[in-house]
């Protein structure tokens, strides 16, 4: 592009050009002859059009995945940056992103955390306070410490935590639907589809839903399920139930459709389960860090096969049907 | 100023991002930024000003890695063989901020309706009804969207 022709035009020409192509967009004959007589009545006018028609082809990378990239609001973000320095950065905005809807879309609170990681991907952080958190799959934290408390915001997925000794701020871990304060401790938080699970690995930790402030102290080999308005009972913990941390998900007596949908959450994709074989019952260990293994263990001791329609969209069917 | 405030700057960054390094990075920008500016004033309530400028800085810096991030997720739902190279990712990806700074200053809903224009070819009253305001109001999103990508580029009209 030669200087001349990028010259910004008199500000008339160009809310006269802006005009224009506004009108064309659902023109009339009449309307396209008046236009090519402004056109050609200057120089200006056409240098304005042709700005404004390279100004297009800025657009046209913008395709597919790139597209809905560009189009997602981004109010969530103003939100977000809006509410910095109020001192409640812990409170969770439940984004709207829903509507995207594909479950494999990230709310914003994801992508937008201190600390993520990716399908697949676990990850050990070491905090300033000797806490170390592990991140399980898919997983965001965002870590807020200051004078006088230690706060974790889990916004998706799950963590192991074992708390640092020797610091008196207590130690917090919140979630949309409620809040744990560690007592000197070992336990894993996990947010599931209707709620948050807190499991007490070692000594105890006090949780509280989020609209009811009445704390109920959950001891070693407890686990239990907070929604927003309550806590459910309390039940034993789930055999292996940090087994993730060492990379292995054990199951015992487990529908076969949980395990399945637990597996899920460490691949890319679509991973399914035929409705027939959705209820048989399976107890064992799989290697998380290959799904596609541990696909295969199921094989010698279900009636199920894998149908791999592409990398992306496997199904656990029954064994005797056809794939197509 | 520097001197004065750079911990206080510094302190109220950590809280908000937690990783240490960015906050860093962040209040050396805002200090950066300050710098830039033509006269060196002393506002009257410096941590305000401060703060102001490095809220900037923490939007850009969100909006782009959010802008990254939902790009790389929506790479994931395609199939792996119709996948632009890394290479080609990083091209797109700059394009993509470059457009979404074009943007920058649009309000949500012109935004939205200029991108539904340009990247959707959709009508002014397919717009309108979906953004739920009226024609003419569509109209003058899309000429403020063409506008400002105008000055962005070839700068303010004469």
């Amino acid at each position: 592009m030669s200087p001349a022709s990028s010259r910004p035009v008199p500000a008339h020409v160009l809310d006269a050009a802006i005009a224009w192509q506004l009108t064309l967009d659902s023109s009339s004959p009449l309307e396209r002859e008046e236009f090519a007589k402004w056109h050609a009545a200057h120089e200006e006018h056409a240098r304005a059009w042709r700005q404004l028609g390279m100004l297009d082809q800025r657009f046209s990378v913008a395709k597919g995945p790139a597209r809905n990239a560009l189009l997602q609001s981004r109010e969530g973000i103003r939100r977000r940056v809006r509410k910095l320095g109020s001192g409640l950065a812990s409170v969770v905005v439940i984004v709207g992103l829903g509507l995207f809807a594909s479950e494999r879309w990230l709310p914003l609170d994801y992508w937008l955390a201190d600390q993520r990681t990716a399908t697949g991907e676990q990850r050990t952080l070491h905090l300033a306070d000797g806490t170390v958190l592990n991140l399980n799959t898919h997983s965001a934290v965002d870590v807020r410490f200051d004078e006088k408390r230690r706060l974790i915001v889990l916004q998706e997925g799950e963590i192991l935590v074992e708390t640092g000794h020797g610091d008196a701020r207590p130690f917090i871990v919140e979630t949309r639907e409620g809040s744990m304060r560690a007592l000197g401790t070992r336990f894993l938080v996990k947010r599931e589809e209707d709620g948050t699970r807190l499991s007490v690995l070692q000594s105890a930790v006090a949780a509280h839903a989020q609209a009811n402030p009445d704390e109920q102290i959950l001891r070693e080999g407890q686990q239990v399920l907070l929604r927003s308005d309550g806590l459910g009972s309390i039940v034993a913990l789930n055999l292996g139930a940090d087994a993730w941390t060492r990379g292995m998900l054990v199951v015992d007596n487990a529908r076969l459709s949980d395990l399945v949908h637990e597996l899920g959450r460490y691949r890319r994709g679509h991973l399914g389960v035929a409705p027939d074989v959705a209820d048989l019952r399976i107890t064992g260990s799989f290697p998380l860090h290959d799904t596609d293994k541990a696909l295969s263990a199921l094989l010698p001791t279900l009636p199920v096969q894998i149908e791999r329609h592409t990398p992306y969209w496997v199904t656990v069917a029954k064994a005797d049907s056809k794939p197509e | 100023m520097y001197r004065d405030h750079r911990g206080w700057l510094l302190a109220w960054l950590r809280r908000n991002v937690a990783c240490p390094q960015r906050a860093e990075d962040l209040s050396q920008d805002t200090f950066v930024r300050l710098l830039g500016r033509d006269e060196m004033l002393t506002p009257r309530e410096p941590r305000a000003f401060l703060v102001a400028i490095a809220k900037g800085l923490l939007f850009d810096y969100f909006r782009r890695a959010a802008l990254e991030q939902a790009y790389l997720t929506e790479l994931m739902l395609i199939p792996e063989g119709e996948q632009p190279s890394i290479e080609e990712q990083q091209l797109i990806l700059e394009d993509l901020k470059a457009i979404d700074r074009l943007l920058g200053q649009l309000s949500t809903k012109a935004r939205a309706a200029f991108l539904y224009n340009r990247l959707d070819g959709l009508g002014h009253a397919e717009i309108a009804e979906k953004l739920g305001v009226s024609v003419p109001r569509v109209r003058q999103y899309l000429a403020q969207g063409i506008r400002q990508c105008y000055i962005a580029l070839y700068g303010e009209p004469t």
